[in-house]
């Protein structure tokens, strides 16, 4: 049984990350059927962090229930190259100069501070690899407030961190995903009204809602997160979940999507951060 | 009276609620009644983790002392300090000693 992945190039990241998700959807469909399988990326000319991290996650997934991964490389040597680079199909240990391979964890209950852990060990592993500009605060920050929403909110089973930086091009890309309850589906169990998933991915981000009713001051994490990168970094952010798609650019205006027939277990987070020009005003932005 | 120094605990960073909770747990079942927190080579607290800071130390029926907060520490404490003044809540801080920023009392 061959799958066939097929992956837009252009400037548009949601079509691929669409596609993405509808290779996802192959996958478990044909993983459901049987256990071997071949993934065929032959035609793949072009793939975004967003889209290698996702499909990376559930090769992984699959894997480990036991799946049998036959993998054709892409015949584009860049690709090649990058995936190489990245660990792809099914993450990495190794570590080059200025990446780190993308990192898949289980969750595991006997383990007090898994999360904290593998975020600390993303972190300790970046902080080498990125010029002192980027300061000692916003990356770790923002690494801090994901995980600690995977941690107290998602209920994952899977999840999975990369982290490259482009010397050249002079951008540090961070990504997270887990496969757990999305930032919808939290909010429909909390009785949080929205319209459309991406609704609610607004809401998240603008800081006045929380799950956690007991607690006032929860909710600022991913506000603070997406300041810090749209405003700080004069980056981007994309969040992923469920059905709904942000993609928010400094200065521009978000581009909101609702997919129709695909979806999302779980929520990613990508930031693309520049290297900054200067300081960046980091507790001006995460205050409010 | 006990004292702790956090660096052998969490390491330069502490990044998540779980990490806080789990160790005030811990404060919970010393015998001490009062403990010292040396906070000497922690670089960096996340705010998440600032916030449950202030909330355990709360709850808990010990006095907590905290020595040696450095600015950047000091800092992200006065960000949660300002967030529960927007939010009209008061919890009780103390001036760090060497920055203007406030620890929890």
């Amino acid at each position: 049984m061959v799958i066939k992945v097929n992956l837009s190039r252009g400037d548009d990241p949601i079509k691929q990350i669409e596609e993405s998700l509808r290779a996802i959807s192959k996958i478990k469909e044909t993983f459901a059927k049987r256990k071997e399988f071949t993934l065929d990326f032959s035609e793949v000319n072009w793939i975004l962090p967003c889209s290698a991290i996702l499909l990376s996650s559930k090769l992984n997934e699959v894997s480990i229930q036991g799946a049998k991964i036959n993998y054709i490389e892409s015949k584009n040597k860049q690709v090649q190259e990058y995936l190489s680079k990245i660990g792809f199909p099914l993450g990495s240990e190794e570590e080059g100069d200025t990446f780190i391979p993308i990192s898949h964890f289980q969750d595991n209950p006997s383990k007090k501070n898994q999360v904290e852990e593998e975020a600390l060990t993303l972190f300790e592993k970046i902080s080498s690899k990125i010029p002192p500009i980027f300061g000692r605060n916003s990356i770790p920050h923002i690494l801090s407030e994901l995980s600690d929403n995977i941690d107290q909110h998602s209920e994952f089973t899977f999840a999975s961190l990369m982290a490259q930086f482009y010397p050249k091009k002079e951008y540090l890309d961070l990504v997270v995903l887990d496969n757990g309850v999305s930032i919808p589906f939290l909010f429909e169990k909390n009785n949080i009204k929205f319209d459309k998933d991406s609704g609610a991915i607004m809401k998240a981000v603008s800081g006045e809602i929380s799950t956690k009713k007991e607690e006032i001051m929860r909710g600022f994490g991913l506000k603070s997160c997406k300041r810090l990168s749209l405003e700080g970094f004069k980056g981007e952010l994309h969040i992923i979940s469920r059905k709904g798609a942000i993609l928010f650019e400094s200065n521009k205006t978000p581009k909101v999507y609702n997919f129709d027939n695909e979806t999302l277990e779980g929520t990613l987070l990508y930031f693309r951060l520049p290297v900054p020009k200067g300081k960046v005003p980091f507790y001006s932005l995460i205050k409010n | 009276m006990a004292k702790i120094r956090l660096l052998e605990v969490f390491g330069n960073n502490i990044f998540t609620r779980r990490i806080i909770s789990n160790f005030f747990e811990e404060l919970k079942n010393m015998k001490e009644n009062t403990i010292e927190l040396d906070f000497s080579g922690i670089d960096f607290i996340s705010r998440s983790c600032a916030d449950e800071y202030v909330k355990q130390k709360k709850g808990i029926q010990k006095k907590i002392v905290e020595v040696n907060m450095s600015d950047n520490i000091c800092s992200m404490f006065n960000v949660v300090k300002s967030q529960y003044d927007e939010k009209g809540i008061s919890f009780s801080f103390k001036v760090c000693s060497n920055t203007k920023g406030l620890i929890p009392a």
